[in-house]
């Protein structure tokens, strides 16, 4: 009778084991298994998603010879350029350099991911060491690297100026935008890696767009915008400050 | 009996002659035959300078000896005109770095243009054309002045194209360089545009100096330093290895309103107006007059210019920081200054048969 039991519970086992198939289970994964009745994690998509840099001044969607405030004080945009470098979404390396140019109507990129949502997006503000010592001759026009960006001072130290912000201010109240200001900022030690811990659901079946947003109006806090600050490839305690006011004004859209 | 089979033969050919004789004979075409020229141009790769970016040619428009060629003669060839007496070189001299030495250039009928003629120097490698920047291309920009009726004044393009099919030397070279006999104006500014890219000058005092094959004097390597510093503000538009950072930019010459919008007129942005290409100085010796309007015969008096700090304008550069105060330069900054600019001449392009 014991014999019996026992036969009877490992051929229940098999049969229940046989009946279990794991597997993506999900009908909208690339890899669906529609046999497959465990879900193993293993589920494969190819979300296509849409990063795209915005600007803002006072949280404003801005454009070039757009205005903002700050400190009572008016400023106009009159050119923005920046670098992000190596920029991982979830492990995913999805582009080596990218560089904001207000001057484009298009500052954006595609990737596809294999996963339905984000958690980790890393990029850099400037250039990566390996990045700054390229030679833009190397590049063809379009590049973010080549010499047709105008972002390269080949006078030594040469580097790629990682932030190029031209304004005017209004400090008269008159309109007439009597202070210009120009920050170029070059050098290796104002890289800022950067990390933003976030959660992005992704669609397996239309473009998510990520939008990362600067907020330009963050650019001179700490600094007297009377000063002028040199352009060349060096790191100052003014450079530092201006790199990391950009760098807390990145957020994720 | 095999005479009488050879009989039976020749006759059968005969017939079958004759019927063959016949259906050429009552062929009649509707449709002259279509004869294709053999197209077999040589395609030639645009030496690119140590230091210089890869030039990006246009697809429909590759360099060949034969376009080349045909461009060059274009070029110099006064029959663009309206009246054959003015071509291309006429106001792109040369000698003067294709420029013009007159403050704005004079079209046949003795009109005077509003703007002085750039000089056409590495233009394979320039994103816009003229001072306003109205022409992206070399192609768009080789088709203006031809109908422009204050500078080559042809009445139009199909005028042109008919006096240059009324010489033969002018169908041949279309049909090498092309391989076409109905040829338009596509193809003639396709093939100065050709020509054009072919101008490159990279072989400078400086440009050696870079390349540790000369050295610069003491006055030069000081007038280096005031060029690439703060001091004298010059490599922010004029960095090597083009000496211009094709940008629109109000270097304050004027006060508003601007006699001359430049840029805004093209791209109807206010905030433009004012602004104008930021020319190579590449050459910048041989260049005079200087600006848009060539209003400064000397390098003496362009760098005075930037010494005095500019004139303000709500367009004003922002990179013009220094107005009302001015850059402080002494006579010897300005002299070192001028000094060093010289060594960007490049006596090989101009004296080069290209």
């Amino acid at each position: 009778m014991n014999i019996y039991k026992l036969f009877l519970v490992i051929i229940s086992l098999v049969v229940f084991n046989a009946c279990k198939e794991s597997g993506c289970t999900d009908p909208a994964a690339l890899n669906y298994n529609p046999d497959a009745n465990q879900d193993d994690e293993s589920c494969s998509y190819e979300c296509v998603v849409k990063v795209s840099f915005t600007l803002s001044g006072n949280n404003m969607r801005l454009s070039k010879y757009g205005t903002y405030e700050k400190d009572m004080v008016t400023f106009r945009l009159e050119n923005l350029k920046y670098y992000l470098s190596e920029l991982v979404f979830d492990n995913q390396s999805v582009k080596d350099v990218f560089l904001y140019d207000i001057n484009v109507s298009d500052n954006s990129f595609f990737f596809n991911h294999d996963k339905t949502s984000i958690s980790t997006i890393s990029l850099g503000l400037g250039l990566t060491e390996e990045l700054n010592s390229s030679d833009p001759a190397t590049f063809e026009n379009s590049h973010p690297l080549s010499f047709f960006q105008g972002t390269y001072w080949n006078m030594p130290p040469a580097s790629y100026i990682f932030v190029m912000a031209e304004l005017k201010a209004d400090t008269l109240g008159t309109e007439e935008f009597d202070l210009p200001l120009s920050y170029h900022l070059a050098h290796k030690d104002l890289y800022r890696p950067i990390q933003i811990n976030q959660t992005i659901d992704l669609s397996p079946s239309d473009t998510t767009v990520i939008t990362i947003n600067l907020e330009i109006s963050d650019l001179t806090n700490s600094i007297d915008i009377s000063e002028q600050i040199p352009h060349q490839s060096v790191a100052t305690t003014e450079t530092n400050i201006i790199m990391d006011n950009l760098e807390n004004a990145l957020t994720i859209q | 009996m095999h005479s009488l089979f050879n009989r039976f033969l020749v006759l059968s050919f005969a017939i079958l002659l004759a019927s063959c004789e016949r259906d050429v004979a009552i062929y009649e075409p509707t449709n002259p035959p279509v004869i294709t020229p053999i197209f077999t141009p040589t395609y030639v790769e645009l030496i690119t300078p140590q230091g210089f970016p890869l030039a990006e040619l246009p697809e429909d428009n590759p360099l060949t000896e034969e376009g080349i060629l045909l461009g060059k003669k274009l070029f110099n060839d006064p029959i663009l005109s309206g009246n054959n007496t003015q071509s291309c070189a006429s106001c792109h001299l040369q000698a003067f770095s294709f420029s013009d030495p007159s403050n704005v250039s004079f079209g046949i009928d003795g009109i005077p243009g509003k703007r002085n003629a750039m000089s056409l120097i590495n233009l394979a490698w320039t994103t816009s054309n003229l001072w306003d920047g109205r022409a992206k291309t070399l192609e768009e920009q080789a088709l203006g002045p031809v109908t422009d009726p204050i500078e080559m004044h042809s009445i139009s393009w199909s005028q042109v194209i008919q006096e240059l099919k009324g010489v033969p030397i002018y169908n041949e070279l279309f049909l090498d360089a092309f391989g076409i006999f109905d040829f338009d104006s596509t193809h003639v500014s396709k093939a100065i545009a050709q020509f054009e890219r072919t101008l490159i000058s990279a072989n400078s005092k400086f440009d050696k100096y870079l390349r540790f094959e000369t050295n610069l004097t003491d006055s030069e390597l000081r007038g280096m330093d005031i060029y690439m510093t703060e001091k004298g503000d010059c490599f922010h538009c004029h960095a090597y290895p083009f000496l211009t950072d094709n940008e629109f930019r109000n270097n304050g010459l004027d006060f508003e309103p601007f006699n001359d919008n430049g840029r805004g007129d093209i791209s109807g942005e206010l905030l433009d107006n004012g602004k104008f290409k930021t020319p190579t100085l590449r050459n910048v010796a041989l260049t005079a007059p200087y600006m848009h309007d060539g209003r400064f015969q000397t390098l003496e008096e362009v760098v005075e210019h930037y010494n005095s700090g500019g004139i303000e304008s709500s367009t004003l550069d922002p990179l013009m920081k220094h107005v009302g105060t001015g850059l402080g330069l002494t006579q010897q900054d300005k002299n070192d200054l001028i000094n060093f600019m010289h060594t960007f001449t490049d006596t090989a392009f101009v004296n080069t048969n290209f």
